[in-house]
């Protein structure tokens, strides 16, 4: 056993039989992780047994984590908050900054009819209706707060709208730098600020359970070295009004997803930070948290087989070259989907068109004219690094990727059509009238290829209205047990709309964080 | 999972004395230095006196972990005052969109196996002037 201070050999020696005890086993070599998880009585943990102790703990620190910790905060719980890599703010930290309101200042500004019934509609359709509605209905309904919340804490939006695929009206706001880092360096200086504690290098190993299933604490390890499993050393963290998980998904744990869905293997690519692993996932299962959905993936059909993780394109693709320009299948140079449908309509078509019977990949290629390029100013950073090219004529653009210039010229001179008459007939991509001047017409062009990258984890744990966890084989809360963010899972059923992430992991997060520390009751 | 306390390469206890190697285990890293099983960087070798001063950056814990920041900072300033140090840069290190200044040092610079930037895992940027 080690603890921070300093024991003589006598005192160790109490510690280890009290613990043995209160686990009630007798074989002296067994790891203390497992001897804890087998329910020690509450009575026997004393004081003694652990190495820290406070009222909320919160693990990981992407919007989620940065949400509960302020609630928490807010709520006058001591707050930790662990963080397994070296730096903060996980997927978070690299996403593309982009949060989907509903009822914005900006949209009445510029007269765009929306309204949480609507948001919540198109959500449901992305997620072919297998969402969780009650808590839909809660994410969308505390957008607007949620979005408040950040600009009281120092983020900076920028003053233009989108319109990400599948969502029906223009509601997605876009941080200065497009990128969630934006949201979460504030937001965790705003939580240091209001005094929670954010310790990074420090990874959940354990939840422990008292003897009626009520979260006591948990097991992490501190100076923890990713991705040196044995680095660092195991303290006891005591938690006496709530623990939050905010873990994040598991996309990049090979072992775990390969499980869940073979296809999905080392071939696919991946558009998360490397420490997106499944072992919170398991920590959650082993104090029987629900499962809902953990096979299913979402795939990111912006991203680029030209650059690592999420890059560059995502921003260029969902920002201009799909809504405003088109994406073809090289060998015919025609489309073969709305290049603005949700994201598991587009990566199914890519995945089903773009491969011949062998399983040859012909890379798509998604481009746009200049005008569309002013939606998209991080383009300049994938010109300079290979990842999108600038093109003077259909002629260039053509050879260079092998698609026949005759059929391609018409499907642009198709699509140049479509948008004259505000309607694309093809496809039934939406065609902004106020944007036409964006639109694809004149070169030059700049063109990316396009490739789907396993982007997000559908699935999770189960979470009610209150983000408390439910028990798999009761249904009932797990006292003391909360979780939000990509952890959890049902929220967007089978496919997630882009810019929706953020808006549900700053709005649950919240809430996570206000119950966890609001639960006075057994503190 | 939970060993004995941690122990330095001499076997005494982290926890107790703090580590302050003995000159036969100074002399073991020194000939692990030699052997290539613990890399150091050339413009480090003076301070800490060709690998066999740990204490210098991992001060009083045993070598097995990281150095804290404030190892890194008596020399080389604190994250802000790096950020300003590479301010002129396209894409500032030291500051980036996604992390701000909360890096540790540690993240990228590595004294005993090769250094990599963080940002390489999404971008293909390089800094020029960055020693692996």
């Amino acid at each position: 056993m080690r603890k921070k201070t300093v024991k003589s050999d006598n005192q160790k020696k109490i510690q280890r039989r009290d613990m043995l005890k209160a686990a009630g086993i007798a074989a002296g070599s067994v790891l203390f992780s497992k001897v804890a998880v087998t329910e020690a009585k509450a009575a026997t943990l004393n004081d003694e047994y652990w190495d820290r102790e406070f009222d909320v703990i919160i693990a990981g620190s992407g919007f989620a984590g940065c949400a509960a910790a302020i609630a928490a905060r807010r709520e006058g719980a001591s707050t930790l908050v662990i963080e397994k890599m070296p730096v903060f703010g996980g997927n978070s930290a690299i996403n593309g900054g982009a949060m989907a309101v509903a009822g914005s200042q900006l949209q009445k500004e510029k007269g765009i009819k929306d309204s949480v019934e609507l948001m919540t509609a198109d959500m449901l359709k992305g997620g072919r209706g297998t969402n969780h509605v009650d808590l839909l209905r809660v994410v969308c309904a505390g957008t607007v707060e949620a979005f408040e919340m950040t600009k009281e804490f120092g983020v900076q939006w920028k003053d233009v709208l989108l319109q990400f695929g599948g969502h029906s009206v223009q509601r997605t706001c876009q941080t200065v730098n497009f990128t969630g880092g934006d949201i979460t360096v504030p937001l965790m200086k705003g939580g240091i600020k209001l005094g929670a504690i954010f310790k990074n290098r420090c990874r959940l190993e354990e939840i422990l359970t008292d003897g009626n299933g009520e979260i006591a604490g948990i097991v992490v390890r501190e100076n923890y070295y990713f991705p040196d499993e044995n680095s660092g050393s195991l303290r006891r963290y005591k938690i006496n009004r709530g623990f939050v998980a905010c873990t994040g998904g598991y996309g990049n744990d090979m072992d775990f997803r390969t499980m869940q869905n073979p296809s999905l293997d080392e071939n696919v690519g991946c558009t998360n930070h490397s420490g997106a692993t499944a072992e919170s996932f398991h920590a959650l299962l082993a104090v029987n948290a629900a499962p809902v959905n953990t096979a299913c993936f979402q795939l990111g059909p912006w991203a680029s087989p030209d650059e690592n993780g999420f890059g560059y394109a995502p921003q260029f693709n969902q920002q201009a070259a799909f809504p405003y320009g088109i994406m073809v299948d090289i060998r015919d140079g025609k489309r073969f989907v709305n290049e603005n449908a949700d994201r598991k309509t587009r990566a199914d078509a890519q995945l089903k068109h773009c491969k011949d019977e062998d399983g040859k990949i012909f890379y798509p290629v998604a481009f746009c004219s200049e005008p569309g390029i002013v939606k998209s100013p991080t383009v300049k950073h994938a010109l300079k690094e290979g990842v999108a090219w600038k093109f003077n004529s259909l002629e260039e653009l053509a050879t260079n990727f092998g698609i026949p210039l005759k059929p391609l010229q018409e499907q642009v001179d198709r699509f140049k059509k479509f948008v004259a008459n505000g309607k694309d007939e093809e496809f039934g991509k939406p065609i902004f009238e106020f944007d036409r001047a964006l639109y694809l017409d004149k070169p030059p062009f700049y063109a990316m290829r396009a490739w789907p990258k396993v982007h997000f984890c559908q699935g999770g744990v189960n979470i009610n209205t209150n983000a408390e966890v439910t028990h798999m084989s009761t249904g009932k809360p797990i006292p003391k047990l909360f979780a939000a963010g990509e952890i959890t899972g049902g929220i967007h059923g089978e496919s997630r709309l882009g810019s929706c992430a953020i808006a549900e992991t700053l709005v649950m997060g919240t809430i996570a964080g206000k119950n966890a520390a609001r639960n006075r009751a057994r503190s | 999972m939970a060993s004995s306390a941690q122990t330095g390469p001499d076997g005494k206890k982290v926890d107790e004395v703090g580590y302050n190697p003995s000159a036969a285990s100074q002399l073991a890293e020194a000939t692990r230095v030699m052997l290539g099983e613990r890399t150091l960087k050339d413009y480090h070798k003076k301070i800490h006196q060709n690998g066999t001063n740990c204490q210098l950056c991992h001060s009083g814990q045993a070598p097995t972990t990281p150095p804290d920041d404030a190892s890194c900072i008596r020399c080389h300033g604190t994250p802000e005052q790096m950020a300003k140090v590479t301010a002129k840069l396209e894409r500032n290190p030291h500051n980036a969109p996604h992390y701000g200044t909360y890096m540790p040092c540690t993240t990228c610079h590595k004294e005993h196996k090769p250094s990599k930037v963080l940002c390489a895992d999404c971008h293909s940027f390089t800094f020029e002037n960055f020693k692996k």
